[in-house]
């Protein structure tokens, strides 16, 4: 592999000792081919979404088009029916507003209403989608493609954007791995870069409550974490006794072990 | 489980493709081919044998338990069937592979620096005794630590060609042969990078031991 002049720079015992090192890290963990079964769908999702995007974006324009032109249609005919059967028919029975068009009118207008508040999405819309104000139609399928988004967000550092994709996904997808994996993303957010520790502590507590799955190790120190700012060192105390008895071998036992020390 | 066959297996093939040679068969260069023509299975069996192998890849950068390990695995992963279409044939997919993610990972260090610092600190404390001795995992750590840190310092190109040294173990002429630049340019940027780590290791007083390993 390395090179025979002996003094070459990658002929080191300090970067083989290094290399060795690293590799001690590399080993395989229980779990990996669950997340690399995950990670391998959300890329192919992920692959293929911006084109999908693009198409998505032409028919949704065209449909708004469409029902637009419906709305205003029949609005025109009712408001010109109205004119027309006010002075005979005084009640609200005008056969107009049962008809096809009129329930089209009534069913696309607030749905063409409705999409203008969601546009707050403009950093996690296609490139290219040639628009400013993304529908409901838009709002992430899937708890993937939500945490997808989400996670994009927070790696982007649109630190608010992110919160609140992780905390719609907590909403619409509760009972979701996505959902359970964010409260520890959400919670680290908070934490370390809002300075929220109340609101980190509940992402945490939420995750330890309900799983013992991959990620309760880092949301136990989470907690811990949040306690310590809190103040709270009895509770933080306990949250670091907890940490030890279930992880007796984590990365943060010592810091741990320290902190307790510290508050006996 | 513990420790899969995928993972035990892409490990084997981490360390045996320390020396790639391009111009050997390349067991993925077919399902890749399919991947980039639109075979969506071909595409997903491929994803799945290249994850096996930069899981280890982003684990040597970023440490065993980051948790933006699944998000990075999945950058790199949608890195590779983008950049497919464009990939000359020239390395094997895998290099190939090890590349994007090798560069996700550098990329994910630099963008987050402070924060991961601080993330560090809580992660990467020695482990407990019943494996290595508390000194030897100390010694461990300060490795891979000022490694890691030094990433984030580092010009780039100095800071790819460490990590392919030692992260992808590749040689100085691998390293030349995959970054387009002369072997003599590839020396001085490992000289660089390893003075630089050196120095940090060796300010660090707790560990002057692991200062007196020299060449």
């Amino acid at each position: 592999m390395n090179t025979v002049d002996p003094r070459d720079p990658a002929d080191d015992a300090l970067l083989d000792r290094v290399a060795l090192h690293l590799r001690e890290d590399a080993a395989p963990q229980v779990g990996d081919d669950a997340l690399i079964a995950r990670s391998v769908s959300n890329a192919l999702a992920r692959a293929s979404a911006p084109a999908r995007g693009r198409r998505m974006s032409a028919a949704r324009i065209a449909l708004l088009a469409a029902a637009l032109l419906v709305a205003a249609t029949a609005a025109a005919a009712v408001m010109q029916s109205a004119r027309r059967a006010r002075p005979s028919l005084p009640s609200d029975t005008s056969p107009l507003t049962s008809s096809p068009q009129a329930m089209a009118g009534e069913s696309m207008a607030p749905s063409a209403v409705a999409a203008a508040p969601t546009s707050d999405l403009p950093e996690v819309a296609p490139e290219g989608s040639g628009r400013s104000a993304p529908s409901a139609a838009e709002t992430p399928a899937t708890a993937t493609d939500l945490f997808a988004r989400a996670n994009e967000a927070r790696r982007g550092g649109r630190t608010q954007n992110a919160v609140r994709l992780y905390r719609e996904l907590e909403q619409r997808f509760p009972g979701s791995e996505e959902a359970m994996a964010s409260r520890v993303s959400l919670g680290r957010l908070y934490l370390d870069r809002l300075g929220d520790a109340n609101s980190a502590l509940d992402q945490f507590n939420g995750y330890v409550a309900a799983r013992s799955g991959a990620l309760r190790e880092e949301a136990l120190v989470g907690r811990a974490v949040a306690l310590q700012r809190l103040g709270r060192t009895t509770e933080e105390r306990a949250a670091w006794e907890t940490l030890l008895a279930s992880y007796p071998a984590s990365m943060s036992a010592d810091r741990a072990r320290a902190r307790l020390a510290e508050l006996r | 489980m513990v420790a899969s066959t995928g993972a035990q297996a892409s490990l084997s093939l981490l360390a045996s493709s320390a020396q790639p040679d391009p111009r050997s068969v390349d067991p993925l260069a077919e399902v890749a081919r399919r991947a980039c023509a639109g075979d969506s299975a071909a595409a997903r069996r491929l994803l799945g044998e290249l994850g096996h192998a930069l899981l280890p890849v982003l684990r040597m950068l970023l440490g065993p338990r980051h948790p933006e390990i699944e998000d990075l695995l999945q950058e790199s992963l949608i890195g590779v069937l983008r950049g497919l279409p464009s990939f000359r044939w020239e390395s094997t997919v895998l290099h190939y592979a090890r590349r994007v993610a090798l560069r996700r990972g550098l990329e994910y260090r630099r963008r987050h620096r402070t924060v991961e610092h601080t993330l560090d600190a809580v992660r990467s404390s020695p482990g407990p005794a019943g494996g290595p001795s508390p000194h030897d995992e100390a010694v461990a750590e300060c490795c891979r630590g000022h490694l890691r840190a030094l990433l984030e310092d580092l010009s780039e190109v100095q800071a790819e060609a460490l990590t392919m040294r030692v992260v992808l173990g590749y040689s100085i002429d691998e390293i030349a042969e995959s970054t387009g630049v002369p072997a003599n340019t590839v020396r001085s940027r490992l000289r660089l990078a390893k003075d630089a780590l050196r120095q940090r290791i060796e300010s660090d007083s707790r560990f002057s031991e692991l200062a007196e390993v020299r060449p």
